[in-house]
C-alpha cells in the first residue's frame, strides 16, 4: 500500500497506534528508560491476562459498571423528562434555571466530601456521584434540543388534535432526540470518569480501587493494566453507543446528509 | 348563522420581543362560510391568507374580533378542523415514513382499530400516488412527493373543516390536476367544508363555489365573488366553458387593477 493510501484508509490510525506501542517496548528493552514506574507494555499485557484469567480484574469490572450502569441510567431517565418539562413549559423553565445554574458550574468532585456526609462510603455515595455529574450534559441539551423543535411541528400536532402531553411524546421528545443523544453522549465519558474517581476517594472495590492499591503496593504493572482495562472499557462503551444512536436515529443520520449534499 | 364566521378578525404582529414595532397583518375581516362549501381565498403574497387561516384554525389567537365554528368562538385548535401548512417540507416528520406520517392524523384522531387504520391508511397514500414510497422517509422523496404526504395525512382525517394553505404549490401541472379532482371528489363524497389558499387564479375558480380576494397591507377582504359554475368540474369541459374564462378575466382585473391599467396605458 502506498503511503497516501495508507493515510487516507482508516489503518493509518490503527497503524500509529501499534507504533507508539512499539515504541514503548522498545524504549524499555534498549534500556534507553530504567524506570519501576515504566515497565515493558509486555510485561503489563502479561499482567492484565493474568488478572483477567484470576477473574479479580473482571470482578472489579463488574462492580464498577454496575454503579456506572445504575447512574448513567438514572441520569438519563432525570435529564431528560426534566429537559423536556423546563424546555417545553416556560413556567417550568423559570423556576428551575436559577437553580440549574448554580449546581452545574461546581466540579463534580468538590461534592464528593458532602456525599460521603450524606450517603456514608458505600456504593449510594457513588451513584449518587454519577448521577449528578451525567444528569446535567443531558438536562440542558434535552432542554435546547426542545427549544430548537420548529413551531410548524408543533402546531402540525395541535391542528391534529393532539394534547400537550402527547405533542411532548410524539413529536417533542423525536425531534429534540439529536440533542438528547448529544447530551447522552458526553455523559457517557462523565460516568466512567465519576466512577473511578469516586472507587479511589472511597471503596472498596471497582477498578479505580484496584488501580489505587496497585500504585500504593508498587504493583506497577497491574496499575497499568487496570488503566488500560478503562481505556477498553470507555472505547466498547462508545462503540455501543454509537451502535444504538445509528439505529434509533436512523432517520437522522439520512435527514442530515441530504441536507448537505 | 354560517358554520364557520370571522367578526372583524385583526392581527397585529410584535415585531421586537420588547414591543414597539408592530405590523398589522390583518384588518377587519368579517367571512360567512357555510358548511360544506368550497371557498377559496386569493390575493399578493404577504396579504396575510396564512395568517387568517391560521386563526381560523386556532392555531394563532386574533387581535382583534373572534372566529366561530357552528356558533362557538374558537379558542383552541378545534377537533373538526385540520389546517394544511404551506411549510409542508418542516410539517411532515422527518422521523416517520410516508406511511406513518399519513398514519399520525388518523391514528390521533379517532378510535379506529387497526386493521380499519392501516386499509385507510393505504388508500390515501395510493390516492395521492405514493403507494411504491410507503416505507420511504421524507428526506427520500421529493418537493411534491412531500407535499402530497402532507394532503394524503389531511384528507385522511375526513375533518369537517379542511383550511388548506397552497397545498399544490409545489406539484407539476398534471399532478396538481390529478389533486384538483381528489380534492373536489372528496368534498362531494364527505361533504366538506374546505377553505383553500393559492395563488392560482385559475385553480381557485376551477375549485371553488367563491373566490375571496384580498389585499396587502393591510391585509383586507377586497372582494367576495361567487363561481357559478356547475359540478362536477372538469378540466377540459369546464376551463373551456365562457363562464369560467369570463370569471377568470374579472378576478385578474379585481385582482390587478394597477398593472391592467399600466398595461392599457402603454398598449
Ligand atoms: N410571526 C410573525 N411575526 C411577525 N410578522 C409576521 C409573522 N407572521 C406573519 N407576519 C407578517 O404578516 C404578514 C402576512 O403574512 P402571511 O404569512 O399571512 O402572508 P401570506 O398572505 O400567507 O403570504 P404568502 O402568499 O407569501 O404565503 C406578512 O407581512 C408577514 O411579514
Ligand atoms: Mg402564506
Amino acid at each position: 500500500m502506498k503511503l497516501g493510501a495508507l493515510l487516507q484508509s482508516r489503518m493509518s490510525g490503527f497503524a500509529l497506534l501499534v507504533a507508539l506501542l512499539a515504541l514503548w517496548e522498545l524504549s524499555v528493552r534498549t534500556g534507553l528508560v530504567r524506570l519501576v514506574s515504566w515497565p515493558a507494555f509486555s510485561s503489563i499485557v502479561r499482567a492484565w491476562f493474568k488478572l483477567i484469567a484470576q477473574g479479580e480484574m473482571l470482578r472489579h469490572l463488574g462492580h464498577s459498571l454496575e454503579r456506572l450502569a445504575l447512574g448513567y441510567a438514572l441520569a438519563v431517565a432525570a435529564g431528560v423528562l426534566l429537559g423536556l418539562l423546563m424546555g417545553y413549559f416556560p413556567a417550568i423553565y423559570n423556576f428551575l434555571e436559577p437553580v440549574v445554574e448554580i449546581l452545574r458550574p461546581i466540579p463534580s468532585p468538590a461534592y464528593i466530601p458532602m456525599a460521603i456526609l450524606f450517603f456514608g462510603i458505600g456504593d449510594r455515595m457513588k451513584v449518587f456521584m454519577i448521577v449528578f455529574a451525567c444528569f446535567f450534559p443531558i438536562l440542558l441539551n434535552t432542554c435546547s434540543g426542545v427549544k430548537a423543535v420548529d413551531p410548524v411541528q408543533v402546531n402540525t400536532g395541535r391542528t391534529f388534535g393532539l394534547g400537550s402531553w402527547q405533542i411532548l411524546r410524539q413529536i417533542i421528545l423525536p425531534a429534540a432526540s439529536p440533542y438528547i443523544f448529544t447530551g447522552m453522549r458526553i455523559s457517557l465519558a462523565v460516568s466512567l470518569m465519576l466512577t473511578v474517581i469516586a472507587e479511589m476517594v472511597a471503596g472498596n472495590n471497582g477498578i479505580g480501587l484496584f488501580i489505587l492499591l496497585a500504585q500504593r503496593s508498587f504493583r506497577v504493572s497491574e496499575m497499568y493494566a487496570g488503566v488500560i482495562t478503562l481505556a477498553l472499557l470507555g472505547y466498547v462503551l462508545n462503540v455501543v453507543f454509537v451502535q444504538i444512536e445509528r439505529r434509533v436515529m436512523r432517520w437522522h443520520v439520512g435527514a442530515t446528509t441530504m441536507e448537505t449534499r | 348563522m354560517a358554520y364557520l364566521e370571522t367578526h372583524g378578525v385583526g392581527k397585529r404582529f410584535t415585531l421586537h420581543e420588547r414591543g414597539g414595532d408592530q405590523a398589522l397583518a390583518l384588518s377587519e375581516v368579517s367571512l360567512a362560510i357555510e358548511r360544506g362549501t368550497l371557498v377559496a381565498i386569493v390575493g399578493p403574497s404577504g396579504c396575510g391568507k396564512s395568517t387568517l387561516l391560521q386563526i381560523m384554525a386556532g392555531l394563532i389567537s386574533a387581535s382583534t374580533g373572534e372566529v366561530c365554528l357552528n356558533g362557538r368562538p374558537i379558542t383552541a385548535p378545534p377537533f373538526e378542523v385540520v389546517y394544511v401548512f404551506q411549510q409542508y417540507t418542516k410539517s411532515i416528520f422527518p422521523w416517520k415514513t410516508v406511511w406513518q406520517n399519513v398514519a399520525f392524523g388518523l391514528q390521533n384522531r379517532k378510535g379506529l382499530d387497526k386493521t380499519t387504520l392501516a386499509v385507510q391508511c393505504a388508500e390515501y397514500i395510493r390516492l395521492v400516488d405514493l403507494a411504491a414510497f410507503e416505507n420511504h422517509f421524507p428526506w427520500q422523496l421529493s418537493g411534491g412527493m412531500q407535499q402530497r404526504v402532507a394532503i394524503a395525512r389531511a384528507l385522511a382525517c375526513q375533518p369537517d373543516v379542511l383550511l388548506m394553505d397552497e397545498p399544490f404549490s409545489s406539484v407539476d401541472a398534471m399532478t396538481r390536476a390529478g389533486l384538483q379532482d381528489l380534492l373536489l371528489r372528496l368534498w362531494q363524497e364527505f361533504s366538506l367544508t374546505v377553505v383553500f389558499v393559492t395563488h392560482d387564479v385559475d385553480e381557485a375558480v376551477y375549485l371553488s363555489q367563491r373566490v375571496i380576494v384580498m389585499s396587502a397591507t393591510p391585509g383586507r377582504v377586497v372582494g367576495d365573488i361567487p363561481v357559478p359554475l356547475a359540478y362536477p368540474r372538469d378540466q377540459l369541459v369546464t376551463r373551456e366553458a365562457f363562464e369560467y374564462i369570463d370569471l377568470r378575466r374579472q378576478l385578474y382585473q379585481r385582482i390587478f387593477p394597477s398593472e391592467r391599467a399600466a398595461q392599457r396605458q402603454v398598449a
